[in-house]
């Protein structure tokens, strides 16, 4: 069990960071 | 303080300065995929590593996929680790039969390796398989130093290049890194050490009997005699190469560098030292060539040894001192003993490799230890500490110390276009709102973590503090530097916090996690953004960055930085904890 929580959390973040990387780049796209 | 220990720190950076030029222009000719001696024997191995993965390596890449590319990657090997650690009873090269690694202790170290932190909440001899040791732990010791070696490379592309849109191509950078620089300079590494009386076997454990039994109690409080002594082994002098070389820094056995069998001579500890810092060194130079401006790579070189010297002349001086609350112990330096405060260290290395040790090992994002950092006194201990919270920037891990740095460049920059009231440029490229924003993000997360992880596991007395063998300040410092170990990515313990727990495990994690990708995507934000500008002609009102002027300005924005975020819980922590010793109460 432990360890599909483990591999669900990874997979979360892991995915977070690819998002926050997008924002990154879409702030500087939403930039006058 | 001796006149050989003198003597011996010198000799190091001596050394260090010595090796920066060659390693900078050999790592330079690397990147910029250019002939090098080794290309007859790896060139093939790179070509059918593209071939078989489908790699076309001309193909580059804008900031973001090389971002997600490096996430890809770093997914995936740290999934293998952690299922490697899960499933190692039931693989080979087990012979102690060690069972499968806990669930919080197999994430924290898999994320833990993947971050090129090796922060080990585990006794490695007695829970990680020489399987695990070598597939799962080694493999990351290259993986995640080549990572860090591809980012600043990525970083420096965007400084030189102007009006691109991409950076250059992740997988190729992280082979070349791997199979030119980290591999062949640890195969040759690993021989010297075996050398020296480093083991590299896949035996089991030796038990041998030992010539004086023990009577010992245990915490049941139960007595029994101890007649015998089991000897770890196994194949650690290739894992110790690429452990400092690739400033990852996780132990083969739980002493680390203190261990006979992974650091046993003064000249293995010197080459320890040395490799610590020889990439990150050379990485300066690189910049400099690469950008075409090798002056600047001098300069930002020499901010980093004014902040290393700065350190290691104030840990050496305090180990030096001593305790003054010792009143009965001969703590004068003689031909026969080293003085000063020799609790947790090695005789072997004495004060003056221990004080630089300390100071390396947390300068680099490297984390090794071969003295106990918590048995410091209060200010030779908050040294290794300072160092992490300055951002390991003072050369700094394989990668992340060169591209740390120069996100304080960019400040520093930034603020001296405020001075004089001109749009701040650095190397003909104006730095503008976007990269100050994200230079900003890069700087304020890393603080965030620390203070924010640390103030939770001081307030909750079941979760954080229940792990202290210490109180106090010392108490206090324990934690903070577990979590400023954590999300700087160094890996070292002050020890004295009993770590392997649920939250520590968890929180470390996220802290190690966080403090790795959240910090990085900013930085290559600012290089993909630099990558795509113009070259401004320098007139008189630019400010130069190659004198010792731009020295002066990024140590003190570095220094000043720090301090400023820093400062308060440092005074509640060492600062104080040095203050009462001097009244006498020690924690």
């Amino acid at each position: 069990m432990l360890d599909v929580v483990a591999v669900v959390a990874l997979a979360l973040l892991f995915g977070l960071a690819v998002v926050y990387a997008h924002g990154c780049d879409r702030l500087k796209g939403g930039r006058p | 303080m001796t006149q050989n220990g003198w003597l011996q720190i010198a000799l190091f950076i001596a050394a260090v300065l010595f090796l920066a030029r060659p390693m900078g222009s050999y790592m330079t000719a690397v990147f910029e995929r250019r002939k090098t001696f080794l290309d007859p024997v790896v060139g093939p191995c790179e070509r059918l590593l593209y071939r078989v993965t489908g790699v076309d390596p001309d193909q580059e890449m804008r900031w973001t996929q090389y971002a997600v590319a490096m996430l890809v990657f770093s997914a995936a090997t740290l999934l293998l680790t952690y299922v490697v650690e899960r499933l190692q009873a039931y693989l080979p090269w087990n012979p102690q039969h060690l069972p499968g690694v806990e669930s919080s202790i197999a994430l924290n170290t898999a994320i833990s390796f993947t971050t090129n932190t090796n922060w080990q909440a585990y006794t490695p001899e007695s829970t990680m398989s020489y399987l695990t040791q070598m597939l799962g732990l080694s493999t990351h010791n290259f993986w995640s130093a080549a990572v860090g070696l591809a980012l600043a490379i990525a970083f420096v592309r965007g400084i030189a290049r102007r009006e691109m849109k991409t950076l250059g191509n992740f997988w190729v950078d992280l082979t070349r890194g791997t199979l030119w620089v980290l591999l062949p300079i640890s195969i040759v590494y690993s021989l010297a050490l075996v050398s020296q009386g480093v083991v590299q076997n896949l035996r089991p454990y030796d038990t041998v009997k030992i010539v004086e039994p023990q009577t010992v109690t245990g915490t049941d409080g139960k007595t029994s005699t101890v007649t015998t002594q089991t000897i770890a082994q196994g194949p650690v002098a290739s894992q110790e190469a690429i452990k400092m070389l690739g400033t990852n820094g996780g132990g083969f056995f739980n002493a680390n560098s203190a261990h006979p069998f992974e650091n046993p001579t003064p000249f293995t500890n010197f080459l320890q030292m040395l490799s610590i810092f020889l990439i990150p060194a050379g990485l300066c130079i690189t910049l400099g060539k690469m950008v075409h401006s090798p002056k600047h790579g001098w300069a930002v070189l020499a901010a980093m040894v004014v902040l290393w010297c700065a350190g290691t002349f104030t840990a050496y001086w305090a180990e030096s001192q001593g305790n003054p609350l010792l009143h009965n112990v001969d703590a004068r330096v003689t031909q026969t003993q080293s003085g000063g405060n020799m609790e947790g260290k090695e005789v072997r290395f004495g004060i003056a490799n221990s004080a630089l040790f300390a100071t390396v090992t947390t300068d680099a994002s490297c984390g090794a230890v071969n003295s106990m950092h918590d048995s410091f006194t209060p200010l030779g201990g908050m040294v290794p500490m300072v160092n992490i919270l300055l951002g390991e920037v003072v050369f700094g891990g394989v990668g992340a110390g060169l591209y740390g740095m120069l996100v304080f460049v960019v400040m520093a920059v930034f603020i001296a276009g405020l001075m004089v009231g001109r749009t701040p440029e650095y190397l003909g490229k104006k730095i503008e709102s976007f990269d100050v924003q994200m230079a900003m993000l890069y700087l304020l997360i890393f603080p965030l973590l620390i203070l924010g992880f640390a103030s939770i596991a001081v307030l909750m007395p079941n979760l954080g503090l229940s792990s202290l063998s210490n109180h106090g300040p010392h108490g206090l410092s324990e934690i903070l530097y577990a979590y400023t170990s954590a999300t700087g990515n160094n890996g070292s313990a002050f020890a004295g916090l009993s770590a392997n727990t649920h939250w520590y495990n968890y929180s470390l994690a996220a802290a190690m996690f966080f403090g790795r990708f959240m910090m990085i995507i900013p930085m290559l934000a600012i290089a993909g953004n630099l990558a795509g500008k113009k070259i401004v002609p320098s007139s008189a009102g630019t400010f130069p960055v190659t004198t010792p002027l731009f020295t002066v300005l990024l140590t003190g924005v570095i220094l000043i930085v720090g301090a400023l975020t820093f400062f308060p819980v440092l005074a509640l922590g060492p600062v104080l904890e040095h203050l009462l010793m001097r009244a006498g109460q020690l924690f």
